[in-house]
């Protein structure tokens, strides 16, 4: 019983509970254009909170995120249309298959640091960009595949699938920063050189999370794609391999919920401008800049950092 | 010290280039198990270069390094730190958002793993205790002074009790009185019966601790003895003070 008391004593609990009627009851009362936003917006999460222990707790700019939610969408799309399996088996097959295309491109890549690292990703997404265009006959280019098959009847489902995937990515993130593996992360984004002197293989380790962090972000564009039946090389251009990095770093790198703030902000606000006139649509995109670069100029730990410098302010009574 | 005449870390004809200039030339020296052997030179004579490829920071173009009974030459860090060399740097190296007990959960956390060893809190606030950073436990370490942070280094480097530390000028940067308490902690090191080998600029330093002493100059070794015979080795105090032409 204690335990209930103290659990309805803390503001987190009220905060969760929100949260859970929010992702429940919402979808029930939103309208498709609204609910296809909300599935977006998840799947915008997902593979920033992938990047995000890449980023965040391991220092890595990555940015071939979108590359691995290709992989995986692809695999759904393949293995469904080319080899007639079901799509719950090719949901199963996705993370398999990205696990295994994101450790082969840690190897080379992960040798790099830093803004390196950063170009070097940037080129593998238009190195594969590229791939995706130039083979017509199995990923279909420009034209793309069509009559994916859906994992689920509805469009709600999906919503409920991709929070599934949302709550388990949190759940792993949390155990991970509390394990040996956070610590040996956050080593390596501090002093990659430092750490194998004390025995930490950090080969290794860097190479098993990208690829771990791949494989689940894999699995988001395998449900993203089957919820949206049709796949192009057209979603996989350089340009849409910033998104999940804008989330990471709007939402505040290296804190396991800063994702699920900055893909509300990075994939809400360009819609809160949808509703503009016909003559400034031209505008919309730098609004949205605009919004991304003041979040980053006022706070740089991002959408949790705003939120941490408001607590303690209030906390204080609003003096300071 | 008492030296039991046994090797616990052999160097042999090491050499290493970089570019046109030889950083280490034809080096051979033995560490005896229980000693503390200093290693001193004037600037450039190669010193750290030798740490760096004792613990796999470079790659040996030549010679060998054996280590207890293994063949240490170009293995990785992490292995070699996995056999029980410990290291600290010229320049402190410390994980500085992290608190002195998150930077000493990191430095045990993989040797822990690989000997099987759980790590505990009592160990861990000992060697605490010893580098005298009880106190500070909760800080971050880049709030720490330049002093206390050097500390750290050696605490992070002691806590999985090495059979070999390689200390890289502890009094790098300190006041006279920080340095006397860096060489009392040495030598409380050494009388916990760690196996030292120690680069210094500061002679009285290196000679007040080390047991014997290698002396280096251009990457070659000059001479190798006691304190007492290299402070009146001729061509010791040629290289350090130079020849007085003629």
């Amino acid at each position: 019983m204690d335990f209930m008391l103290d659990l309805l004593k803390k503001k987190s609990t009220y905060i969760f509970l929100a949260a859970t009627i929010f992702v429940v009851v919402v979808p029930h009362f939103s309208s498709p254009y609204v609910l296809r936003l909300m599935i977006t917006m998840a799947s915008g999460i997902i593979a920033a909170m992938c990047l995000n222990v890449v980023l965040g707790y391991m220092g890595y700019p990555s940015l071939c995120q979108n590359v691995f939610f290709g992989v995986g969408a692809y695999t759904m799309a393949l293995a469904t249309l080319r080899l007639g399996v079901s799509p719950w088996t090719a949901l199963a097959l996705s993370p398999l298959v990205t696990f295994v295309i994101g450790y082969l491109a840690a190897v080379p890549f992960l040798k790099l640091r830093s803004m390196f690292f950063a170009i070097g990703t940037l080129a593998f997404t238009g190195v594969v960009s590229a791939i995706l265009m130039n083979l017509p006959k199995i990923t279909g280019a420009n034209a793309g595949l069509r009559g994916i098959p859906r994992l689920v009847k509805s469009d709600i489902n999906f919503f409920y699938l991709e929070i599934a995937l949302i709550l388990v990515i949190l759940v792993l993130t949390v155990l991970m920063s509390r394990s040996f593996w956070g610590k040996i992360l956050i080593a390596i984004r501090e002093d990659e050189d430092l750490a194998p002197h004390f025995g930490i293989n950090t080969t290794r380790y860097k190479r098993l999370t990208f690829a771990a962090t791949s494989a689940l972000t894999g699995m988001a564009g395998a449900i993203f794609f089957s919820y949206q039946t049709y796949i192009s090389s057209n979603y996989f251009t350089i340009g849409s391999s910033f998104t999940a990095l804008a989330i990471a770093v709007v939402g505040g790198g290296g804190t396991a919920l800063g994702p699920i703030f900055g893909g509300l902000v990075v994939v809400g606000a360009p819609e809160v401008f949808r509703g503009m006139t016909e003559g400034m649509t031209l505008w919309r995109p730098s609004f949205v800049g605009a919004v991304l670069v003041l979040v980053i100029l006022l706070s740089p730990g991002g959408v949790v950092g705003v939120y941490q410098k408001l607590a303690s302010y209030f906390r204080k009574g609003g003096a300071n | 010290m008492a030296e039991t005449g046994k090797t616990i870390l052999e160097i042999q004809d090491l050499s290493k280039n970089f570019g046109g200039i030889r950083a280490v030339d034809e080096l051979t020296f033995d560490v005896k198990e229980g000693e503390i052997l200093g290693l001193i030179g004037p600037n450039g004579s190669g010193k750290t270069t030798i740490f760096n490829l004792i613990t796999g920071v470079y790659a040996a173009d030549s010679g060998r390094i054996r280590f207890q009974t293994q063949d240490i030459t170009n293995e990785l860090s992490y292995r070699i730190a996995l056999k029980g060399i410990s290291r600290t740097f010229q320049s402190t190296k410390v994980f500085h958002t992290q608190t002195v007990l998150d930077n000493m959960a990191t430095a045990m956390i993989a040797r822990a793993r690989k000997r099987h060893i759980s790590v505990t809190r009592q160990k861990v606030a000992d060697v605490l205790d010893f580098t005298h950073l009880g106190k500070a436990k909760t800080v971050i370490a880049g709030d720490l002074t330049h002093a206390e942070q050097r500390r750290l280094m050696v605490a992070m480097a002691l806590v999985e009790d090495p059979d070999l530390l390689l200390l890289d000028e502890i009094t790098a940067g300190m006041s006279g009185e920080e340095c006397n308490e860096m060489l009392e902690m040495a030598k409380r090191i050494r009388d916990r019966g760690t196996t030292i080998v120690l680069i210094e600029h500061n002679m009285r330093v290196a000679m007040a601790l080390s047991d014997r002493i290698v002396v280096l100059n251009f990457g070659r070794k000059i001479a190798e003895g006691k304190p007492e015979e290299i402070t009146t080795n001729e061509t010791v105090l040629e290289a350090y003070l130079g020849r007085e032409e003629a």
